[in-house]
């Protein structure tokens, strides 16, 4: 179960050498209820990678508090997929999901994703000898294999093949439809957002702060009608400002 | 790799042609010919001297070695990771590096006299400050991705440590054990020319007074092979162990 309210004041990356101190988050507040996918969209480099990793829990030295809700006691299992993959180079693609489990989890499901991934040939091969498309696609089995309560992803699909892409897109739904699942998914591409997501939260630029939470309505059965997701893309682009500079 | 054995068997059977070649010009007892040399070691082997006198060093160089790669790992693995402490201590550092390996000896000798405490402590003072400073390079080369992806995934320590920070040190200690088993044989040596009743050192000491040099030559070459040994039979394959996920 997650249900997590993000509270985050500020945030500031300290003077470096001749960079200056820079606040990177302000005033950032939203609530993320169980079973929600929500995508996060903004300029880049306005701190959305830096916002992942404070919920992801890998970055603590802010301002403010990432609280578990009241109505949702357990700490969530939370599964990352980093912008470049970060497998671990000297482990085989196969091992490098094995080793996310916990003890007692069901290590069969990995060769079952590892196949509808289109990995199973090189489940044994090291990270190395994979194109960078192979290597996010075994990240993003890792991700799944913890049956995660909260998936974080960043930007996930970027340079997979169009083909590929939409294939790892319905896995996600699936995976996100068959059991309570929140996710939180940066994207650039506003169609990918409408076709996944129930929820856009605008971002601003640096600080970043929350300009828009958009409740995506387009009936989940009309997704599939890249016409219908287009009509709904210039529907948004229209009524948000934000959005239109940069989609 | 068959080619490779000729040429080096090749290149081996020139250099004792121009050793035969030399000690039948010079025709003196200062330049023995190999086959008396072989004699001669083997004579020594026989009457059990020379396994005797060699298996002392060897355990000199064992415990020294050991007792230097764990306290300069840990020392390295500490400084690595902690920037104040660094550069509080590196000037030592370039102290101890600097000492001449002689000044080492005599001062442990003189200090804690000629005992074997004294001599394995020159030899691991002599050698600890390569390992610290090989160590520390490696830990600030850890890489923080693998790092944060291990938390994110809820590794342990144990875990963390297995698999993501062992095998990026390896490299580093690997480099750091041979460098080290070649300037500890050396030091070794001279430890125990100046100040013990036994080993290889104290043996060529012995028959240096005697101008024996067939003796000499043939205990060198008993702990070059020795040596190529360890570096062939356990370090070498070590390596291409850790090393086979590399494209």
């Amino acid at each position: 179960m997650t249900c997590l309210d993000i509270d985050i004041c500020k945030k500031i990356y300290p003077t470096v050498g001749k960079a200056k101190q820079r606040i990177v988050i302000e005033n950032l507040k939203f609530s993320l209820t169980t079973n929600q996918f929500v995508c996060l969209v903004g300029p880049s480099g306005c701190g959305k990678t830096t916002l992942l990793n404070i919920v992801g829990g890998l970055d603590k030295n802010f301002e403010g508090n990432i609280k578990i809700s009241q109505k949702c006691k357990s700490e969530p299992t939370i599964g990352y997929v980093f912008q470049n993959p970060r497998l671990l180079p000297w482990r085989t693609a196969r091992e490098n999901i094995e080793l996310v489990l916990q003890p007692g989890d069901n290590i069969e499901q990995i060769d079952v994703l590892l196949k509808t991934l289109g990995l199973a040939d090189v489940a044994h091969a090291y990270p190395e000898r994979l194109s960078l498309g192979m290597s996010r696609r075994v990240a993003l089995a890792r991700a799944f294999a913890i049956q995660p309560d909260l998936l974080i992803m960043d930007e996930p699909f970027v340079s997979l093949d169009p083909l590929t892409a939409g294939r790892v897109r319905r896995l996600l739904l699936e995976i996100w439809e068959q059991r309570p699942l929140s996710v939180l998914f940066v994207t650039h591409d506003l169609r990918e957002a409408i076709v996944l997501s129930d929820r856009l939260l605008v971002l601003s630029e640096s600080p970043m702060t929350l300009v828009h939470d958009v409740s995506v309505d387009l009936p989940r059965s009309q997704r599939g009608d890249s016409s219908k997701v287009e009509v709904f893309r210039k529907h948004l682009v229209t009524e948000y400002n934000e959005l239109k500079a940069e989609f | 790799m068959r080619f490779n054995l000729a040429v080096s068997s090749a290149s081996l059977i020139l250099l004792l042609a121009i050793w035969e070649l030399c000690s039948w010009v010079f025709n003196s007892s200062l330049l023995p010919s190999p086959l008396v040399v072989a004699q001669v070691l083997w004579m020594e082997l026989k009457s059990g001297e020379l396994p005797y006198h060699l298996g002392i060093t060897l355990a000199r160089l064992g415990v020294s070695f050991i007792l230097a790669m764990i306290l300069g790992t840990a020392l390295g693995i500490f400084l690595g990771r902690h920037k104040k402490a660094d550069r509080f201590f590196d000037s030592w550092l370039v102290i101890f590096l600097n000492i001449p390996a002689l000044v080492t000896i005599i001062l442990c000798y003189v200090w804690f006299g000629l005992v074997e405490t004294a001599a394995i402590l020159a030899v691991v003072v002599n050698k600890l400050p390569n390992v610290v400073v090989t160590l520390r390079e490696g830990t600030r080369a850890l890489n923080r991705d693998l790092t944060e992806m291990g938390q994110a995934y809820r590794f342990s320590t144990i875990k963390t440590i297995r698999h993501i920070i062992w095998p990026q040190l390896f490299p580093f200690m690997m480099a750091a054990s041979r460098t080290g088993l070649s300037l500890i044989w050396k030091i070794v040596l001279v430890v125990e020319l100046l100040g013990r009743s036994n080993g290889m050192g104290y043996q060529l000491h012995l028959f240096f007074q005697l101008f024996d040099v067939p003796k000499i030559l043939a205990y060198t070459i008993a702990f070059i092979v020795i040596i190529q040994l360890i570096e062939v039979a356990i370090l070498k394959p070590l390596e291409v162990r850790s090393q086979r996920w590399r494209r």
